[in-house]
């Protein structure tokens, strides 16, 4: 069951449906837009333009036909009209929405053919006003491309627009964190998903640092995120997918895999940093719990099997006791000696069962071994070996073994892999624990005077000396492993108080 | 010193204990004579070959031969000697394997020292001995060849019990108000689980086993 507060991807399809819907109007209404402004927008010039032309005709053709004007002179005229229309056409242009260098460029040819045209009136020479009337269309022309490329360059502009606008969208309906951050750590932008999913109101975030609002809240703010910046300008390899805990406005703690890019300016300086992060809180979740689980299944297994040995144990050394415990008394009229002996391995047996069960107990809860006495705790393996082998096992304790539950407990199950090694494969007839305690210093010898084995060929896994060695190393003890076929078996432990230090 | 009278008897039990057990009981008894001790099955046979014991008590779980290969392999060597499982499982994949393998007997580590001469004596007369939670696991397992019958549900029990009346799939769809094809599921699954194949054995079963009333 996930938490309430648990923050959900959205990953249903619907809703990405409905975001790209959402995005689909948002472009639609943009173009309509366009469309409309497009047709409302008058063209003042051009209209403009040939109504005067019409006009200047109209006047012209009426001027000549009345003779106001010398008719052989009416191109004169024609040039000081048409030059005047530029310049009211450019005025035109000038209150209408186009730029002001198109303006200018009407303006200028205006003027020249204006001034041309007068210059006839006045009696220039009769070769000019071909060549002036040619450089004036020049213009023209030059003026028209000049309107093109703003043209187009408005179109850009808008495509531009519509682009940003598609962007925008993907960046906030992304299911992912993006921020950008700069040479500071201060965050310059934040999508509307990170948002959501931090908690965070817009102007919480923007221009604040990332720590103390998504990092949690270091006396020296500000170094931290100072430092990670500069690291990733300098490494930016190691931030492609670098997974970082952080923080929820609630204070929840969240962890994300975060693609940091640094982003540079044209003289190759840090500019800002992209921040990409996908939430990996679930993942990590299920990660740590299938660790747990899998630690827990193997201690388990590794308790069920022991108590399972263990009972298996007490049950035949139980089945043997009652055994020789009914024929007992018929022993006892027939042999009274051997009565007896068989009633010293009756109290043994029961003994044995009773240490067995003892020990059974701390397979079932192991807790309570911290609370034990390390050389009980020997002692009650040993008498076990004893009631479950037939195998006689001596403890010797040397001084109080005053030492930290962890070494106690490793000491413990040492041993009783080596006891149970004794029991069941040394085919030894007795066998002998010595503990010896000082200050910061315990040192256990457990010696068999079994058949033994060769070291080097057995595999490093059996007979539990794995589970030894890895016992011992675990609070930094020294086990040493002595035996040879024929000779027996010899198993020292020691342990100094700061030989765990160190090796921590 | 072998008295021709004596029955000569080999353990074989990987506990140490319990053959220390074992043998306190065999010396007290004049007619019981033990020739020899074994850890695990593969020394049981090599035993076997030179002391031709009359019976051996035999422990089934052991390291390096299982008791009931031990079994399997002295009984085609030597089928005169009569085998008696001892052991602490009473689950009746244990005691059916035993007794293929075929030992003689299987008893189980809680006998007492009495029950367990007996059964020795009756071994070397040809006589099987079963504890009695042996015999129970083998009983049960005759009369319900099926244990699934138990996982059935009352709606498939009532099914079954229509079944066994002789009525059509039809038929028992209009008496229990659900559809034909409901009553198919439900035969199907009845079918399964008592691992037959036909309506008929399944019915036959049924009769046979009094699985209805």
């Amino acid at each position: 069951m996930p938490d309430d507060n648990e923050y959900e991807i959205d990953d249903n399809p619907s809703h990405t449906d409905r975001k790209i819907k959402d995005l689909h109007e948002e472009l639609w209404r943009l173009r309509k837009q366009r469309r409309l402004k497009r047709k409302k927008e008058p063209h003042p010039s051009r209209s403009v333009f040939w109504g005067l032309m019409l006009i200047l005709w109209a006047v012209l053709i009426i001027l000549a036909k009345q003779n106001w004007i010398d008719a052989a002179n009416i191109w004169k005229y024609f040039l000081i009209g048409l030059g005047s229309i530029f310049i009211i056409q450019a005025i035109v242009n000038y209150f209408s929405s186009l730029p002001r260098t198109f303006t200018v460029s009407r303006l200028i040819p205006g003027l020249v053919l204006l001034f041309i045209g007068l210059g006839f009136v006045l009696n220039f020479s009769a070769a000019w006003p071909v060549g002036l009337v040619i450089a004036g269309i020049a213009v023209l022309f030059f003026s028209w491309f000049a309107q093109r490329e703003v043209e187009k360059r408005k179109t850009t502009q808008e495509n531009l627009y519509e682009s940003e606008v598609k962007y925008r969208h993907i960046i906030d309906n992304a299911n992912s964190v993006i921020m950008e951050i700069d040479t500071k750590g201060n965050i310059s932008f934040i999508n509307k998903f990170a948002l959501e999913f931090f908690g965070f109101q817009e102007n919480e975030m923007i221009g604040h640092n990332m720590a103390g609002t998504i990092l949690p809240y270091f006396p020296s703010a500000g170094e931290i995120p100072d430092k990670i910046v500069e690291d990733i300008a300098a490494f930016p390899g190691k931030y492609l997918h670098y997974e970082q805990e952080n923080l929820r406005k609630n204070g929840d703690k969240v962890w994300i895999i975060w693609t940091y890019k640094p982003i540079f300016d044209e003289e190759n300086n840090l500019k800002e940093v992209l921040c990409i992060g996908i939430d990996s809180t679930q993942q990590k979740k299920a990660e740590a719990q299938a660790a747990q689980q899998l630690r827990e299944k193997t201690a388990e297994e590794e308790r069920t099997r022991l108590a399972r040995d263990l009972h298996d144990a007490v049950s035949q050394t139980l089945f043997s006791t009652s055994l020789i415990a009914e024929v007992l008394p018929r022993l006892w009229e027939r042999n009274k000696d051997e009565g007896l002996k068989k009633l010293e391995e009756v109290r043994q047996l029961t003994r044995g069962a009773l240490a067995e069960m003892r020990t059974l107990l701390f397979e079932l809860r192991p807790a309570a071994l911290a609370d034990a006495e390390l050389s009980d705790l020997l002692r009650q393996l040993s008498e076990s070996v004893i009631g479950r082998a037939r195998v006689p096992v001596t403890l010797e304790v040397e001084g109080t073994c005053l030492i930290p539950v962890d070494v106690k407990i490793a000491f413990y199950r040492i041993a009783q892999e080596a006891l149970n090694n004794i029991a069941k494969h040394s085919g030894a007839g007795r066998g002998q624990i010595t503990l010896h305690c000082e200050d910061r210093l315990v040192s256990m010898h457990i010696i068999d005077n079994g058949h033994g084995f060769d070291i080097t060929q057995v595999a490093p896994g059996s007979f539990g000396l794995g589970n030894m060695n890895e016992r011992a190393n675990h609070i930094g003890a020294l086990l040493k492993i002595d035996s040879k076929v024929g000779e027996g078996t010899e198993i020292s432990v020691t342990w100094h108080e700061n030989a765990e230090e160190v090796s921590k | 010193m072998t008295q021709s009278n004596q029955i000569t008897v080999l353990l074989v039990d990987d506990h140490m204990v319990v053959r220390s057990g074992l043998s306190t009981v065999l010396s007290v008894y004049d007619d019981l004579k033990l020739v020899g001790e074994a850890g695990d099955g593969e020394e049981a046979i090599r035993l076997c070959e030179r002391l031709q014991p009359d019976v051996i008590l035999m422990d089934l779980l052991m390291p390096k031969m299982d008791g009931v290969t031990a079994i399997k392999a002295i009984k085609v060597r030597w089928p005169q000697i009569q085998i008696i499982a001892l052991t602490s499982f009473k689950e009746k994949e244990y005691v059916e394997a035993a007794l293929k393998a075929g030992a003689n007997g299987y008893l189980l580590k809680d006998v007492s020292a009495e029950e367990l001469v007996q059964a020795i004596r009756r071994a070397t007369a040809g006589q099987p001995s079963l504890s009695p939670e042996a015999a129970r696991v083998l009983i049960k397992d005759i009369n319900e060849p099926s244990s699934t019958q138990q996982d059935m549900t009352g709606r498939e029990k009532e099914i079954l019990a229509l079944m066994v009346e002789g009525l059509s799939n039809n038929e028992i769809a209009e008496r229990l108000f659900v559809s034909q094809s409901t009553v198919k599921f439900h035969v199907s699954n009845i079918l399964s689980k008592m691992g037959v194949t036909g309506r008929t054995e399944a019915v036959a079963l049924a009769v046979k086993h009094h699985l209805v009333n």
